[in-house]
This record gives C-alpha cells, structure tokens and sequence, in this order.
C-alpha cells in the first residue's frame, strides 16, 4: 500500500509548487492524493474514535493546508510539512474531546493509506460551524460545498459576479479555518 | 461536508497565498519607524550622538538590543512554519540576557553600596521604560496580526520572540534620544522594557496565533 516514497515526494512537492503559481488542476490532484494519506494516519493514531470524527480531522487538516500553504517553503520537500499539519489538526483534535496523547513526529513517515468511508455524507459537524459564519459567507459554502452546486449557479443565487465570489470564497475558507480554531 | 466537494471548494479559492516574511517587514516595519520617529520628535536626539557611538561601553547600548531582536525576528519567522517546532535563532536572546545580567552583577559589585540605587535609578527610569514599550508595542501588535496567519506551533515562544525583536528594536531607537550612559542604568531599564514587550508578545502570542 506505501507509494514508493521519493517518487511520491517530488510529485506533492511539484505539484504545490505548480498549485501556488495557479494551476488549479495540479492543486486538486494534490488534495485528492493526499487525502488517503491523510486518512490512513489520522485513523493509525485515532484508535477507537468513530469514522466520522476521523474524517472530520481530516477535512480540518485539508482546510488548514489550504490556508496555511504560504508557510510551506518552495525548496522544502512538501510532506514534512503536510505531516506537521496534520499532526497539529490531530493534537488539537484530541484536545477539544479532552484526552491528552503524545504524538512523536518520526511514527508519521510511514503509514498506510486509507479509502473513505462510503457513507459520509451530511457532516453535521461542518453544517454547525458553516452556520456560525457571516451570513453571506455561510450562504456561499452551504450553496456550494453542502448543497455541492455550481459556482455559476451559487454566484447567480447570491448576487455575486465571478470576481467577486473568488474573493467572497477566500474570505469565507480564511473565516471558517479560524471558527474551527476558537471553536474549542 | 464530502471530503471530495471541500477539495473542489478549496480548490476553486485561487486567490494567491501571500508569504509572511516579506509582509511582516512592509506592515510591522512602517510601524515601528512610525512610533519610534513620533517618540523621538517628542524627545529629541541626544546631541553628542556620534561621540557616544564612538565609546564601547556606550555603543552595547545598540550593540545589545539589535543582538537580541535580530536572531528573535529570525526565530519568529522561522516559527511560522508547522514543521519548526524550534530553532538555534531562539536560544540566542537568552543567551545574551544572561551576559546583560553577568554585566550587570559585576557593575553592581564594583559599586559603592550607597550609590547602587541612584545610579540604577538615573534620572529618566520611567521615561525609558514608557517609551521602549511604546515604540515596541506599535510593531508588537502589527507584527502579532501578520504572524497569525502564519502556522506556529508554539505559539507562546513565537509571541515571545516578536515581542523581544519588537523591544529590541525599540530600545536600539530610543537609544537614539537617551543619554543616561551607566551600565547599570541600561542594562536595568532596556532590559525591563525589553521583557516586558516579551511577556505581553508571549501572552498575546498564546492566544491569537493559536490555529
């Protein structure tokens, strides 16, 4: 199941690297292979907490790689880093149900990957917290992540031209990544 | 939430990420040359400026603080990164408290008794002491705002570290103005002023550079 490691880091590396200059294509296909990776260590670590709060560490960790990839270091291999991430989203997870673990960052190199689960579909956890937003910013995710509709069909619903809903997104991603923060 | 959708989601925000380092230096700088020059137009600058830096002893006055706030502004952008959990750069501040306070002890013995407190006291304790945490607080909360979307995992040492760069710097300025020369006198005020901008950056940091 491990991908041949070297060739897996130039890949994510390259592949932020062409995401952050604007490829889009290259940036969904770098959070769609992470995601199992992603997954295999959060539920390696997790024992015992259910499917659905993995998945939500998980899509925290996704979240937060998104908002935070200035801090990533174009000439650094991209998966100490992506690991970093997700060990923080992991600690803080465990945090907020308070339980205490030690989490070394070395047992974080070589994990499995994971499939998803098949029946993850109204997360109510993401709902609450989208509903703790602005009310434009939440109109805007729940139209378009939770209802999963176009972002032509979402722009026409709210008002908003192209331009505009890009940077109406980016505000509302910044916002919901710092509610999931406060929310402790 | 589907996990796939919030990747098309995060993928359709292509707003460029913006690096810190150069954005903390183009706001907080402003913002510390800002209260430093309206803090110095009220003092004035010491008149024998080029004399004083000239003398050894007088020229730590400058040579200590910028020790410490520049390998603390290091350690405070080398933090924003998830995977630097710390960093040489963050030790060196202690490292050079612990020679002011070495200094300090041995100008102390050397010191008759009776003339200890006057000469730590000078003439312009609370006028040092307000003005380095003025000048330092203006790029402290600047900087504080910036460093926040950075992805510190230590957020108190990276609070810290700002506010030590930020009192460093502010004592390296007023430093400009003030003319009270004894070791004692600077050591005990710089050093005061200097802590203090570190303990608030190392409170504030606890709290808003959580993520």
């Amino acid at each position: 199941m491990t991908k041949d490691a070297g060739q897996a880091e130039g890949d994510w590396s390259q592949l932020m690297r062409d995401a952050i200059a604007g490829d889009q294509r290259a940036y969904r296909r770098l959070l769609t292979a992470m995601t199992p990776v992603l997954r295999g260590l959060v539920r390696a670590r997790a024992a015992g907490m259910d499917a659905s709060w993995c998945e939500d560490v998980v899509q925290e960790t996704l979240l937060a790689i998104h908002v935070k990839r200035a801090t990533w270091d174009s000439g650094q291999p991209l998966r100490p880093w992506v690991y970093a991430i997700a060990r923080h989203k992991l600690v803080d997870a465990f945090r907020r149900r308070g339980r205490r673990i030690h989490l070394p960052v070395e047992d974080f190199a070589d994990m499995l990957q994971a499939p998803p689960e098949p029946d993850m579909l109204e997360r109510r956890d993401a709902g609450t917290l989208i509903g703790r937003l602005p009310e434009r910013d939440a109109a805007l995710l729940r139209c378009l992540a939770l209802e999963e509709r176009g972002s032509d069909e979402c722009g026409a619903r709210l008002g908003l031209a192209p331009g505009a809903l890009r940077v109406a997104l980016h505000r509302a991603l910044q916002r919901l990544a710092r509610l999931r923060q406060e929310e402790t | 939430m589907r996990t796939e959708r919030l990747i098309d989601v995060l993928a359709a925000d292509d707003t460029a990420p913006r690096p810190i380092g150069p954005r903390l230096m183009m706001q907080a700088g402003p913002a510390l040359i800002a209260a430093a020059v309206l803090a110095l137009s009220i003092l004035g600058i010491r008149s024998d400026l080029g004399a004083a830096l000239a003398n050894p002893t007088t020229l730590m006055k400058w040579l200590l603080p910028l020790a410490v706030a520049i390998p603390a502004l290091y350690a405070a952008l080398r933090l924003t990164r998830p995977q630097i959990r710390h960093t040489p750069a963050q030790f060196i501040p202690a490292l050079i408290g612990v020679l002011a306070l070495v200094w300090l002890a041995l100008a102390a013995a050397s010191t008759a008794p009776d003339l200890l407190w006057p000469q730590v006291r000078g003439r312009t304790a609370l006028i040092c002491l307000i003005s380095v945490t003025f000048i330092g607080l203006a790029p402290l909360l600047v900087g504080l705002r910036i460093l926040r979307e950075g992805a510190c995992v230590s957020p108190t040492v990276s609070g810290a570290m700002l506010g030590l760069a930020s009192g460093g710097l502010a004592a390296a300025f007023y430093a400009l103005h003030c003319n009270q020369d004894a070791p004692l006198f600077f050591l005990t005020w710089y050093g005061l002023g200097i802590l203090g901008l570190t303990a608030g950056g190392a409170l504030l940091g606890r709290h808003f550079l959580r993520w």
